[in-house]
């Protein structure tokens, strides 16, 4: 488990910018100390925890240290798969949303750092939820990784103009899946070891 | 009050008899039938129109039965259309078909075969009238007061007008809506006709080919029903060109040719049934000359494939992503090699399925044209390096010839090398191991060339036919598997070019991929443009 923060990784845990973290660090309602030697600043876990519980922010990213994913699919089976090998590589904590409705509904109370959508949805379409998301400006840090089995390239052109940032196509090497997640989360791609 | 005149009559015919000649010609299994042959007779014209795939005689088009029920109704009787009782008639008829067909073919574009079925739908009450009593036409014609007054003397002789009985034949007749409107409204503006569901250019090349035609032969006094002037508007021609409309009828056409044509009752010496049967038999032969109608029939195929391919895309691929996915989970922890050998080709194979649906939909509906100009032998090089894996593995060489100069094309890069990938592609799957595939680039004065050759087995007729059709199964082993060559040929078309195989006695097996030399131009040209 991580147990030191750089300002931009507490920035990115708190859901605040950098400058706020750094205006914070250096007004010494964020302890934390300056790597020596030099002027980077470093926030031990225990000071960052006790800053977002001081400050009413929600400490559960910080508890796991993993990215939050939201999978929207309305095929239990693939839902199942492809958390079980979320779960296996350890880095994402998941949830699931079996239609448009739920996925709005989710997406909402659940802050996921990313989508992974299937477009083709028994309500709303995909399609429509990259749009929701992409209007709401307090889910503007949220990323859309879309799937899909259709396979006309202008709907998936479509797609990308509703805010989708990538698409895969089904069937996928799940690899491939996990590395395109990666990119969106600015993981490392190669799972750890 | 039971129908009378045989206006009245007329206005109740169910269809016409098309000649025997006509059956026999659709009917001939590998027989040829050409669009020249069968247009003239009205009663054809009329059955390919109901059939809703005009001018295309397929498979199953009686099988509805209605064919059946008609050939067993003897209350139709079939008439010789060279008789001279009703000769004035379709004489004014066909050479309105050839004014409208000259129409089509010189002026404004429109599809020459509908303009020609048009002509003929306008003056198909006339034609009525002259089935249920052929001396009812020249009745009218003779008739003292028909120049004052040819609708008053219509309803006299056959107890209604002309116009009535073709509207009351448009409403009982299953046709199209353009030609049920030409059939039963020609005197209507091609405005009123457009916002009636029909065709707004083609009435107007019809309205104008009747006035024309009643000009050359008979007056029947259909062109008195409207006004020429609207019909020229929409055409955007002036009264003086018509001049050379005429003209070109003069030097062209030859109604005299069509008095020879062999004509007969179909139902003398040949059992209804046998008939019947003979029709519902016939063969998928298209009629040349009618490209345009079979242009549509062709997109109206691609865009059922679309929907299809579309919907399959979404009901396949999602349970292959399950498929596949479980197929990774167990490989990942597999160590018997023969367990994940298997597993490995549960996953490619969810691929190749992938791959085929991905492919007819590319094939129904390319997406877009994305074009930059690129050297063309890099395009060359990039397709054969698709295929260069699976040529290593079949142990066959390909080799590239280079252009002497290089040069650039305007294309969409992905789509060609697509199409230039599934030629070479089907070259290598046909070439025995150890064989050779070449590719050539050759820039004519007309168009740009890429030759595909290999030494594999060439084709027979039958499998040349049909080698770029998707529909079609019986295809030789080794080539021509997949969709590969329909795609290749669908967005070598998207391009403005083409995909054909070239015959070669003795020689390679050899498919050529055209495209127009517009796309084309020197590095030199190039530059300095």
């Amino acid at each position: 488990m991580k147990t030191v923060f750089t300002t931009g990784e507490a920035a990115k845990i708190c859901k605040v910018s950098q400058q706020t973290i750094i205006r914070c660090f250096d007004n010494g309602q964020l302890k934390g100390f300056r790597v020596p030697g030099s002027r980077f600043r470093r926030i031990p876990r225990e000071a960052l925890y006790k800053f977002m519980r001081d400050n009413g922010i929600p400490t559960d990213a910080l508890e796991s240290g993993k990215r939050k994913v939201l999978l929207v699919d309305d095929d239990v089976e693939l839902l199942e798969l492809i958390q079980k090998f979320l779960d296996e590589d350890g880095r994402f904590e998941t949830r699931v949303a079996q239609n448009g409705f739920d996925a709005g509904m989710m997406v909402k109370e659940y802050h996921p750092d990313l989508i992974v959508l299937d477009v083709m949805l028994p309500d709303i379409n995909g399609k429509e939820v990259c749009q929701r998301v992409r209007a709401d400006s307090t889910l503007e840090d949220v990323r859309i990784l879309c799937m899909s089995g259709m396979v006309e390239e202008d709907r998936i052109q479509e797609l990308k103009l509703a805010g989708a940032d990538d698409f895969i196509h089904k069937p996928f090497e799940v690899e491939t899946l996990i590395e395109r997640m990666c990119v969106q989360l600015d993981l490392e791609t190669a799972a750890a070891a | 009050m039971l129908p009378t005149g045989p206006g009245e009559q007329a206005g109740l015919l169910p269809w016409f008899w098309p000649d025997a000649a006509s059956f026999a010609a659709c009917a001939a299994v590998g027989g040829s039938h050409s669009w020249s042959d069968l247009r003239n007779d009205p009663g054809l014209l009329l059955y390919l129109l109901s059939r809703d795939i005009p001018f295309q005689v397929h498979s199953g088009c009686a099988s509805d039965g209605k064919l059946k029920t008609l050939l067993a109704s003897p209350s139709v009787p079939w008439v010789d259309w060279r008789s001279p009782e009703i000769l004035p008639a379709t004489r004014t008829a066909l050479a309105a078909a050839h004014f409208a067909e000259i129409l089509a073919k010189n002026f404004v574009g429109i599809e020459p075969a509908q303009a020609w079925t048009g002509a003929w739908l306008a003056f198909t009450g006339c034609l009525a009238v002259g089935v249920v009593e052929p001396r009812a036409i020249n009745e009218y014609l003779a008739d003292p007061s028909l120049h004052t007054d040819p609708f008053g003397t219509q309803i006299r002789l056959w107890g209604s007008t002309r116009a009535d009985i073709a509207w009351r034949l448009s409403n009982e007749w299953r046709l199209p809506r353009w030609a049920q409107i030409l059939l039963g409204r020609i005197d209507v503006t091609p405005e009123l006709a457009h916002q009636m569901g029909g065709d707004r250019r083609l009435h107007a090349v019809v309205q104008v080919a009747v006035i024309l035609a009643e000009q050359a032969e008979t007056r029947f006094f259909v062109s008195d029903e409207f006004d020429l002037a609207s019909g020229l508007a929409e055409l955007q021609i002036r009264s003086t060109d018509l001049e050379q409309v005429r003209r070109c009828y003069a030097a062209e056409c030859d109604l005299n040719a069509w008095l020879n044509l062999e004509r007969s009752d179909p139902r003398s010496g040949l059992r209804l049934l046998d008939l019947a049967d003979a029709v519902e038999d016939m063969s998928i032969k298209p009629i040349r000359e009618s490209d345009a109608f079979q242009e549509r029939v062709k997109e109206a195929k691609l865009a059922a494939l679309a929907e299809l391919a579309a919907g399959a895309g979404h009901e396949i691929n999602n349970p292959l992503a399950i498929i596949s996915g479980h197929g990774q989970y167990l490989m990942r922890d597999e160590t018997d090699d023969a367990k994940k050998q298997a597993l490995q080709s549960i996953i490619r194979q969810t691929r190749r399925i992938h791959s085929v649906l991905t492919e007819l939909m590319y094939f129904a509906r390319p997406p877009e044209l994305h074009k930059e100009w690129i050297e063309l032998s890099r395009l060359v090089r990039e397709s054969i390096a698709v295929v260069a894996p699976l040529a290593a593995e079949r142990n066959i060489e390909i080799e590239l010839e280079a252009m002497s100069t290089p040069l650039w094309v305007d294309v969409d890069p992905k789509q060609l090398t697509v199409a230039l990938s599934a030629l070479i592609r089907n070259s290598v799957e046909a070439s025995p191991a150890g064989g050779w595939v070449r590719v050539a680039s050759v820039f004519r004065s007309d168009r740009l060339d890429v030759v595909v050759e290999d030494s594999g087995p060439g084709l027979d007729e039958r499998a040349r036919e049909h080698l770029f059709d998707p529909f079609f199964s019986g295809r030789e082993a080794g080539r021509g598997r997949g969709l590969g060559l329909s795609a290749a040929w669908r967005l070598a078309r998207q391009h403005g070019g083409d995909v054909h195989f070239v015959p070669v006695d003795d020689g390679p097996t050899r498919f050529v991929l055209t495209l127009p030399a517009t796309v084309a131009v020197t590095a030199a040209q190039r530059k300095s443009a």
